[in-house]
């Protein structure tokens, strides 16, 4: 079963790694800023596989004679590395800074230039645990929101919660000054207001629900964009709502695990419960917050009053095991458990 | 105690294990459970939901399978253990894949149909004929962060210049980039290279040679690959997925593509059958389709995925037999893609899940289509060539009754002449396939048994008569007390005719002169015995392609009304 998690003091952790073995630059306990590189990894910026035979017209018995550097040697830029002498010498150098890394039947393939692969961090904390040769996770405390899509990219600014009246013609141009901040709004957005909103210069944008017709512009969006619930057009429950307000003009953080995959929004600093130690696994039971993904009700939100055993027939002719939901209405409704979110929220909430 | 064998299927949502025992010298299936699949995490989580699988499976049957701790331990050091386990597994992504050969069409084609086996997905082509510089060769090879390099081409004997700098390319590929998951290299090319490459490349393990894909010009065998080709899925799942290595070591088993293992049994189906037809089974799951089809001792395969797009979604729109706006049929989609166990709870969600559905049988069927053009299939004609049976799987047919998920399937595949169409409902083919290896009885008398439900007869009618014609007349054997039952089929025509209990139904088929129901030629018609199915005889005169009224309220209406007649 889905479960996202919307909570204060909660443990936060991030693993930041690079995607192939490089060298680790942070060790555990070590605190980390926004942008500290975490690991490298230093790989060749370019290939070339030159023919020496064919470009320089020598017979293979004769090429070792007119090779002048070995396999492995380290070149610099303009250094011969084969030569042929005749009435017009032909010579083979080096483009570029670089290495030989192979010399094969008459072909020699340099490696040039250099080209560092890093890993930053998105969010400061502290390095909870080393991934050798890879990377780290950094772990933090703070409030936190799942959401459940996002579109690969991270960002980090003031929050705001936008109320604007896009419905008025008249304020249109009344848009308030977003730059660089992470934007909520809880209005219906459509393409245009979407793309007035990025007009703004936002570092990150945070739906309730995105629909259809913005998913495109969404991935392609060079400003971090975060669904809370999914898709169409779906309010914002309670719980989210009460943490977004409390994030109002703070730094915060849109963390995105990467194009199409949930992402988390994170308030850091905030104490309360700070080890990992207490986490406790929630499933679903009678009393568990849920959100409703189906329609009629979906996005809207409830706690579970009755687990039955038995499976039920809905209207579709399908069987599947039910949970009855009391919504914020106090309309007590039977879905499958198939179709719920577990929310987990502080219990207060 | 009876001999027993257990099979573990690991697939995208669930994780199931099927228990085999054999009583008197027969095979049977005992027990079934399953669990959801987790494959992300650093292993501890995968470890324990198969411990979890295996402890259900423990307290229902006699059997030991974990320790006396209820811990994983080599089973082979357990008293009562089963005798085999066979493992299989879909979870997880697609192979990220190159295919390097020497010629389009006797390379390049046949990688990709041997692939397509292997949960494969091809991200870089080289033909070698392209005469691509050697740099730019080097270049694309090292920056598609291939997983799996397959490497064909060239007869035995042949030429082998570009071959050997392709080689060479790979062997720099192969050492000079760390990698966190080390690719794999399969070589199937000219044999007369294939120590040459061995050496050359210094992969060790990773490394798997294989004869020739190429038996003689033009002609191929992916046969002679799969062992290669099933030592590197293996062992690069092993890297991919935490605690998978672990599993398997103390299993004591290999882990084999859950679709090799079904096109295993596609293949004995067809191997075995003698109609002279092909055997053609589709897997539909959450988030791919796949199609394995078995025809004159060829198998071919492919997994697909529907990317949502605007055209995709217009086009099942179009294909929903509820009214539904292209808004809320979008939301639907793109919320069904996050949430992969939803329920359709309402009639109107059930029918967005069907459209969607038969557009992705459609595309999953021409994608075989492209990828091998002996199948038989076109987009708007159907199945040309003729298949049976028809096995429908996965958790995509369990969200719909039996004539609904039968409906879904035909308007889908779209066949022609006469054919049956089987459910798998408890996923047995895949299970079967990875046991099978170890005693060919096991399937040969599980499937005896009955284990597949019967889901209908199909009798299409091709005539080029105008809608309301008469085109066939079925006459209904009931037997000797009943009186014999008529019916006319009008071209537009979909009906159902129900089929005894316990007991075979002969129908006389009396085709017009220009209507052709399979039996050869046109006109011709004659008996055919059929047994007893959920769904019944089903008469498909609907015509190829099937004409849909353009007006959207009609068109859902047709399409309520061919539901309709299959059973409501």
């Amino acid at each position: 079963m889905r479960k996202v998690i919307i909570r204060s003091g909660q443990p936060v952790y991030k693993q930041v790694r690079l995607p192939q073995p490089g060298t680790v630059l942070v060790r555990t306990g070590q605190e980390v800023k926004v942008g500290d590189v975490l690991a490298e990894a230093v790989i060749p910026q370019e290939f070339q596989v030159f023919d020496i035979l064919n470009h320089l017209g020598i017979k293979p018995g004769k090429l070792e004679q007119h090779l002048k550097r070995l396999n492995g040697e380290v070149i610099r830029k303009g250094d011969v590395i084969a030569q042929k002498p005749g009435l017009i010498t032909r010579i083979f150098r080096a483009s570029q800074d670089g290495r030989i890394v192979s010399m094969r039947e008459g072909r020699v393939t340099l490696a040039m230039g250099e080209r560092k692969l890093q890993v930053v961090a998105p969010i400061a904390g502290t390095i909870v645990e080393l991934i050798p040769g890879f990377g780290a996770v950094i772990g933090l405390t703070g409030s936190l929101i799942q959401g459940v899509w996002s579109n690969g990219l991270n960002a980090s600014g003031n929050f705001t919660h936008l109320k604007f009246d896009f419905t008025d013609p008249q304020q249109r141009s009344l848009l308030p000054d977003l730059e660089d901040k992470i934007v909520f709004s809880g209005a219906l957005i459509t393409p245009e207001r979407f793309r007035l909103i990025v007009s703004k210069k936002p570092a990150g944008i945070i739906l309730p629900s995105l629909v259809p017709a913005i998913v495109e512009e969404a991935k392609a969006s060079p400003v971090a964009v975060m669904s809370l619930n999914g898709f169409g057009d779906q309010e914002i429950d309670p719980a989210s709502l009460g943490s977004l307000q409390k994030m109002q003009d703070q730094e915060v953080f849109l963390l995105s695990e990467g194009l199409g995959q949930p992402a988390e929004l994170v308030l850091p600093g905030e104490g309360g419960q700070t080890s990992a130690l207490f986490d406790e696994e929630i499933s679903l039971q009678v009393g568990s917050m849920v959100r409703l993904i189906g329609e009629p009700y979906l996005g809207s939100t409830g706690r579970v009053v009755e687990l039955p055993d038995r499976a039920e027939r809905f209207a579709s002719g399908l069987t599947a095991r039910v949970a009855v939901v009391k919504r914020a209405d106090d309309e007590q409704i039977r879905v499958p458990v198939t179709n719920l979110v577990l929310l987990d929220v502080n219990t207060k909430e | 105690m009876p001999k027993t064998f257990l099979s573990i299927d690991i697939g995208k949502s669930q994780t199931q294990a099927c228990l085999f025992a054999q009583r008197e010298g027969t095979w049977a299936v005992e027990g079934i459970s399953s669990i959801p699949t987790v494959i992300e995490g650093d292993g501890t989580q995968f470890r324990k939901a198969i411990q979890a699988l295996l402890s259900q499976v423990e307290q229902s049957h006699e059997i030991r399978l974990l320790d006396e701790h209820g811990q994983f331990t080599n089973i082979r050091r357990l008293q009562g253990a089963p005798a085999f386990v066979g493992l299989t597994l879909s979870a997880g992504k697609p192979i990220r894949t190159a295919l390097i050969g020497l010629s389009e069409a006797y390379s390049i084609a046949p990688l990709r149909r041997l692939v397509s086996l292997f949960n494969c997905e091809v991200v870089l082509e080289v033909n070698l004929q392209d005469n691509l510089n050697a740099t730019a060769q080097l270049d694309r090879l090292l920056t598609s962060d291939v997983e799996l390099y397959v490497i064909g081409g060239g007869a035995n004997g042949g030429a082998q210049k570009s071959l050997k700098a392709a080689i060479e390319n790979l062997r720099l590929v192969y050492h000079l980039i760390p990698r966190a998951v080390r690719p794999q290299i399969v070589y199937c090319g000219n044999q007369e290279l294939a120590e040459y490459a061995q050496s050359e490349i210094e992969a060790g393990l990773d490394m798997h040679l294989s004869s020739n894909i190429q038996t003689n010009p033009g002609q191929e065998d992916p046969t002679l690959v799969w062992k290669a080709m099933l030592k590197a899925f293996e062992r690069l799942r092993l890297q991919q997925i935490p605690g998978l290595a672990e599993v398997v070591s103390d299993l004591r088993t290999h882990v084999i593509p859950s679709d090799f293992s079904a096109g295993r049994m596609v293949r004995f189906l067809e191997r075995s059958s003698e109609n002279g037809k092909g055997v053609l089974m589709l897997r539909v799951e959450a988030d791919t389709v796949s199609v394995i089809a078995a025809r004159d001792q060829k198998l071919n395969s492919i997994s697909h995925h529907l990317e949502v797009n605007s055209a995709a979604l217009q086009t099942a729109k179009g294909l929903s037999s509820q009214l539904t706006d292209l808004n809320s049929f979008a939301t639907y989609i793109f919320n069904r893609a996050l949430f992969p166990d939803y329920t359709p709870a309402t009639l109107e969600d059930l029918s967005i899940e069907h459209a969607w559905a038969r557009v992705r049988i459609r595309e999953a069927l021409s994608a075989l289509q492209k990828l091998n053009p002996d199948f038989g299939y076109n987009p708007s004609l159907g199945l040309m060539r003729t298949y049976e049976p028809i096995i429908l799987s996965g958790s995509g047919m369990k969200l719909a009754l039996p004539h609904q998920g039968l409906l879904v399937a035909l308007d889908g595949i779209l066949p022609h002449g006469i054919t049956t169409v089987l459910q798998d409902e408890q996923q047995l083919l895949t299970a079967l396939g990875s046991l099978a290896p170890q005693d060919p009885l096991l399937p040969v008398q599980v499937m005896d048994a009955e284990v597949f439900t019967n889901l209908a007869t199909i009798i299409n009618v091709d005539a080029p008569a105008s809608e309301g014609q008469k085109v066939l007349q079925i006459e209904v054997n009931e037997g000797e007390q009943n009186p014999r039952l008529f019916h006319k089929i009008q071209t537009g025509d979909l009906k159902r005719i129900e089929t005894l209990t316990n007991n075979k139904t002969e129908l006389y088929l009396a085709p017009h002169d220009e209507s052709d129901v399979g039996m050869g030629i046109p006109g011709l018609g004659g008996w055919v015995t059929v047994l007893e199915s959920k769904v019944g005889v089903v008469v498909d005169a609907r015509g190829r392609p099937l004409s849909l009224p353009v007006d959207e309220t009609a068109r859902a209406e047709t399409l309520h009304n061919w539901l309709w007649e299959l059973g409501g």
